[in-house]
């Protein structure tokens, strides 16, 4: 058997294994795919409006608005010179025991509170026009955290963002 | 009249032909005999297999290259954090063969500038199915799991949710920065969280195999190594 013989039977054993081989390692597939995305806002920013002083009652108006995208809770308290008494009052504003008073109501993105009037007590009578002492109100602010049902948990104020509201009247 | 004489060279030559043509025509003809069917009236229809896969995002199908999570939340809805968002995943059989699947997710964070690597994706939580899912830890990372159906999936049928919900670990409400500023008689003490503004991100792919012969198309497919039960069940390793 010469070259020329040699090389067509290779051929054409070549060919017919190309034929029969080839179904068996070719395997079906197929592939998809998709993408998506959703925003995460975390940003948090409250304002205390400017407190209100109503000299002729002695007491400060608080209103507090969130200025943010998240629902925040809040909650308040006044401080003062040992020698005046400070008693709060609002609809929505409970007492916690601890000094500070909270709002019930979660804030949603440009929320409002009720108004905390913050009446000070013992004011001497002798007082006039020019005089000074300090009322400061503090309140803080933290986000709304979720369960996995979407049920509202109880707020974590050891993550609160203090505001420190002070003022000379 | 004059004979031409064939030599027992050209004669061996032409047999080779021959045969070389006679096994192409059989090799060929072989392959392609399953698939013909004949009826009475002499039609002839030739049967062709084919493989198709595709997902469903809550009973929605979503075209290859399509758009998951556009539905998660309502209009102006702002996304809660810790709150589980139903976000359910199926894979369904759009093929004509039988077929075993393979699923990855991949979760990430990014911002206007792409992908925020310095971001954990742990923080993204994923509620991946178990009815028949197995998860490969070999293959899974931080970001990207990977997932095999163990059953074959017949024409037309849909696999139970590889994914049920989403959520964002409330943990992230505690990676902050406060800050303080100061005007006048006022102190605004503020919080800048880490994860603010940025977006999750959440990306699918199906791969599809045929079934028949299951451990070696998975294994040329894909490079796995896996076994395949009488009954079809396949399990790692």
């Amino acid at each position: 058997m010469n070259k020329k013989k040699l090389f067509l039977a290779v051929a054409a054993v070549t060919i017919v294994l190309s034929v029969v081989i080839l179904p068996a390692i070719a395997y079906f597939t197929a592939h998809a795919e998709a993408e998506g995305t959703v925003e995460i806002a975390l940003g948090m920013s409250t304002v205390i409006e400017e407190p209100t002083v109503d000299l002729d009652n002695w007491e400060k108006h608080v209103v507090i608005t969130n200025d943010g995208p998240e629902s925040v809770f809040v909650r308040a308290r006044a401080f003062a010179g040992s020698q005046f008494k400070l008693d709060y009052e609002g609809e929505g504003w409970s007492d916690g025991k601890d000094g500070y008073w909270y709002y019930s109501e979660i804030l949603p993105e440009e929320g409002e509170s009720a108004e905390l009037v913050v009446k000070i007590g013992n004011v001497p009578e002798d007082a006039t026009e020019g005089d000074k002492f300090n009322v400061v109100v503090i309140y803080e602010a933290v986000k709304v955290e979720y369960n996995a049902d979407g049920s509202t948990k109880a707020p974590d104020w050891s993550m609160a963002a203090v505001i420190d509201n002070g003022g000379e009247n | 009249m004059k004979t031409r004489r064939i030599s027992e060279s050209q004669v061996v030559t032409i047999v080779l032909m021959a045969l070389a043509v006679i096994l192409l025509v059989v090799g060929t003809v072989g392959g392609s005999r399953a698939a013909l069917t004949y009826s009475e009236t002499y039609s002839t229809e030739l049967s062709m297999q084919d493989i198709g896969v595709v997902f469903n995002e809550n009973d929605n199908p979503v075209e290859n290259g399509g758009v998951l999570l556009k539905d998660l939340l309502g209009t102006d809805e702002a996304f809660k954090i810790g709150k589980e968002y139903e976000e359910v995943l199926t894979v369904k059989n759009t093929g004509s063969i039988d077929q075993y699947v393979r699923v990855t997710l991949y979760k990430y964070w990014q911002d206007d500038d792409g992908k925020r690597v310095d971001l954990s994706p742990a923080y993204i939580k994923l509620a991946l199915g178990t009815d028949n899912w197995i998860v490969d830890p070999a293959a899974s990372t931080a970001e990207r799991t990977v997932l095999y159906y163990k059953l074959p999936l017949k024409q037309n049928d849909e696999t139970s949710a590889v994914l049920t919900a989403v959520s964002v670990d409330n943990e992230v409400l505690k990676l902050v920065e406060q800050s303080k500023k100061t005007e006048g008689a006022y102190t605004t003490v503020t919080n800048t969280y880490k994860y603010d503004s940025v977006t999750l991100g959440l990306k699918a792919e199906v791969d599809v195999v045929q079934a028949h012969n299951g451990e070696d198309a998975i294994l040329s497919a894909w490079g796995a190594t896996v076994s395949i039960a009488d009954d079809g069940t396949l399990s790692l390793g």
